[in-house]
């Protein structure tokens, strides 16, 4: 499981959910409003089906995603809190 | 008492030399005097037999967080003492359950007096054993919806363990209670306002100039715009009839989107100015709403607070709940786009039949909800149907033209919903939405206004809530090109200022008189 979080293997699930952003780089994608509500709903089930880690409705705040580092962080914490 | 009147700039006056004063002398008690302020201010604009109602909301949501950080320090002890994993997991279920039921009766005691005070009289009613929605003699609260849904949003906050919960019960109360959100909001969040009305504010450190600009502005909105067109707006609508000229709802929808508006953002402008002068921001409740490109984006834009509230406490709840993760894998055998999309779209749907119940629980509010809520899910669900069509129809090479197209679609499907919010009855709503698409009748608008109780004189004076309404749509216009408006109006030199002043000062007065006899309260104080 750990082999599988990298900020590659969460920027190409966020390629697939949402293409032509620039995820490497961007800092601000709920606050400068590049993902909206269902991109970060579809975020979250990708997250659910790759990492077998569920999202809580708590964790589901703007820190939380705007940026592919940030969202690898919350993974990587969730996966330890259900460890 | 009126936001433009001698005894609110008095209070304030007064408010704001004792704030500034105790801050020299005392700063860590500095934060008491906006405490004082904020209850006097409810007593003195609301009632004061409603401010145990307001004290029971702060605290039980003030008690329930501090039993929640307890029980969280006791799960932590038991779960560091647990032998092993499964026993850890044990203890922290069992306390996970505890915390939830703490929390679930909490909220329980909040959401149950609003509802009691809002909704029990009107449900009675509707169901026949009430004679009217009014009958049981309750006092709404001024601002209960508001400070309520507040309190909340700091209770799950704290439950979520987003900031280590207030101790000092006072100044949980300031939170709740702060003068200038009571009336209508916005709903604010613990973790942006509480640090700034708990720290100390220097008066050096206030942009009085903004400040006075921003009240100058709501002021315009409230009694150039939405107090001048508020009479004939009711006329219109009280007498609804099945005669009634689809014309004559148009123009009376049309001038209620203007009234509601400025009434609405004007008051919110002129509150978010009081508190700004003493050094506390309170969050932001309009973006131009009336230059959104879809009604999604509208709701993003109007009542921000309102619509920020239900996205992280209802929206996003529901929609990663287990039955809609399992409603999205069952509907993306169907297609990845409605997988996606259909959990979104019930959550909507939820959200905005909780926005029309929020304005009350009369039917016409429901039906306002559910056709946002509607709209919005079908536009969503086709999506790339419309997508396809835009590609058809090459729209992108003309993205200007397009963009002002949307602005206007989505002001004339904002206005249809109006038609169930004002027009109090829902039979009437549909009345007036058939009459205006199937008996427009433009030559009768003029003897049916007359009937109506509108004067000529109203229509003649109806030229100076449009010069304020054009006046707020270049400002709007501007700042949604990211113009610093204020910033400019600050930068002129004081003849061009003093010529701006005193152009917006007069038109304010006139209109002040003009509307002596209209209720200088807010629409939304209601709620």
């Amino acid at each position: 499981m750990d082999d599988d979080l990298t900020l590659d293997h969460m920027i190409e699930l966020l390629e697939d959910v949402k293409g032509n952003v620039d995820y490497e780089n961007c800092t601000a994608l709920v606050d400068d409003r590049v993902l909206d509500s269902f991109d970060i709903l579809s975020i979250i089930s990708s997250i659910n089906d790759e990492f077998d880690v569920s999202v809580p409705a708590k964790d589901i705040v703007p820190d939380n995603f705007n940026s592919a580092q940030a969202m690898l962080d919350m993974v990587k914490r969730l996966v330890d809190e259900e460890g | 008492m009126d936001l433009l009147s001698l005894s609110f700039i008095l209070f304030l006056a007064v408010s704001l030399a004792a704030y500034y004063l105790v801050g020299r002398i005392a700063p860590r008690v500095q934060w008491v005097v906006l405490l004082a302020a904020s209850l006097a201010f409810y007593c003195l604009v609301g009632r004061w037999q409603t401010l145990a109602y307001m004290l029971a909301c702060a605290a039980v949501t003030w008690a329930a967080p501090l039993a929640l950080a307890r029980m969280d320090e006791r799960r932590r002890a038991e779960r560091a003492s647990a032998p092993d994993r499964a026993a850890r997991r044990a203890a922290g279920a069992a306390w996970g359950r505890r915390r939830r039921a703490v929390l679930a009766a909490a909220l329980a005691a909040c959401l149950g007096i609003l509802a009691y005070l809002k909704y029990w009289n009107v449900l009675l009613f509707e169901a026949g054993l009430a004679a009217s929605p009014t009958s049981l003699g309750l006092l709404l609260p001024l601002g209960v919806s508001f400070y309520t849904f507040q309190a909340v949003s700091y209770l799950v906050d704290a439950y979520n363990g987003r900031f280590e919960p207030q101790r000092n019960f006072a100044k949980h109360l300031l939170f709740v209670s702060w003068f200038p959100q009571v009336i209508q909001g916005p709903i604010n969040r613990y973790a942006d306002l509480g640090p700034q009305l708990l720290g100390y504010r220097g008066a050096r450190s206030v942009r009085w100039g903004r400040a006075a600009l921003r009240f100058g502005y709501g002021a315009l909105k409230k009694y150039a715009i939405a107090n001048m067109l508020a009479g004939t707006v009711d006329k219109v609508f009280s007498g609804v009839a099945p005669d009634v000229p689809g014309s004559a709802v148009a123009f009376g929808v049309l001038l209620y989107s203007a009234q509601q508006y400025g009434d609405f953002s004007g008051g919110i402008d002129m509150v978010r100015a009081a508190s700004a002068l003493f050094g506390v921001d309170m969050a932001e409740n309009f973006r131009r709403p009336y230059l959104s490109v879809s009604l999604a984006d509208f709701w993003r834009r109007w009542h921000v607070t309102l619509g920020a509230w239900m996205r992280d406490y209802v929206f996003f709840p529901f929609a990663v709940s287990r039955p809609m993760r399992a409603l999205g894998a069952a509907a993306s055998r169907l297609g990845p786009h409605l997988g996606r999309t259909l959990p979104a779209c019930a959550a909507n749907l939820l959200v905005f039949l909780l926005v029309g119940l929020w304005h009350g629980a009369e039917p016409h509010y429901v039906a306002w909800g559910l056709y946002n809520g509607v709209v919005i899910a079908l536009s969503d669900l086709l999506a790339p149907a419309f997508r396809r069509a835009r590609e058809a129809l090459r729209v992108g090479a003309w993205p200007r033209a397009h963009r002002a197209l949307c602005v206007v679609r989505t002001f004339l499907v904002v206005n249809i919903g109006w038609y169930f919010d004002r027009v109090y009855d829902l039979g009437d709503s549909l009345l007036c939405l058939r009459n205006t698409f199937a008996d427009f009748a433009p030559q009768r608008l003029a003897l049916w206004l007359s009937q109506a109780g509108v004067r000529d004189s109203d229509l003649k004076f109806m030229v100076l809530p449009a010069v304020a309404c054009l006046f707020v749509f270049v400002v709007s216009l501007l700042q949604e090109n990211g113009v610093d408006v204020a910033g400019r109006v600050l930068g002129w030199n004081c003849v061009v200022r003093g010529l701006f002043y005193s152009a917006v000062i007069g038109l304010i007065v006139v209109t002040c008189f003009l509307t002596q006899d209209a209720a200088g309260g807010f629409m939304y104080a209601n709620f």
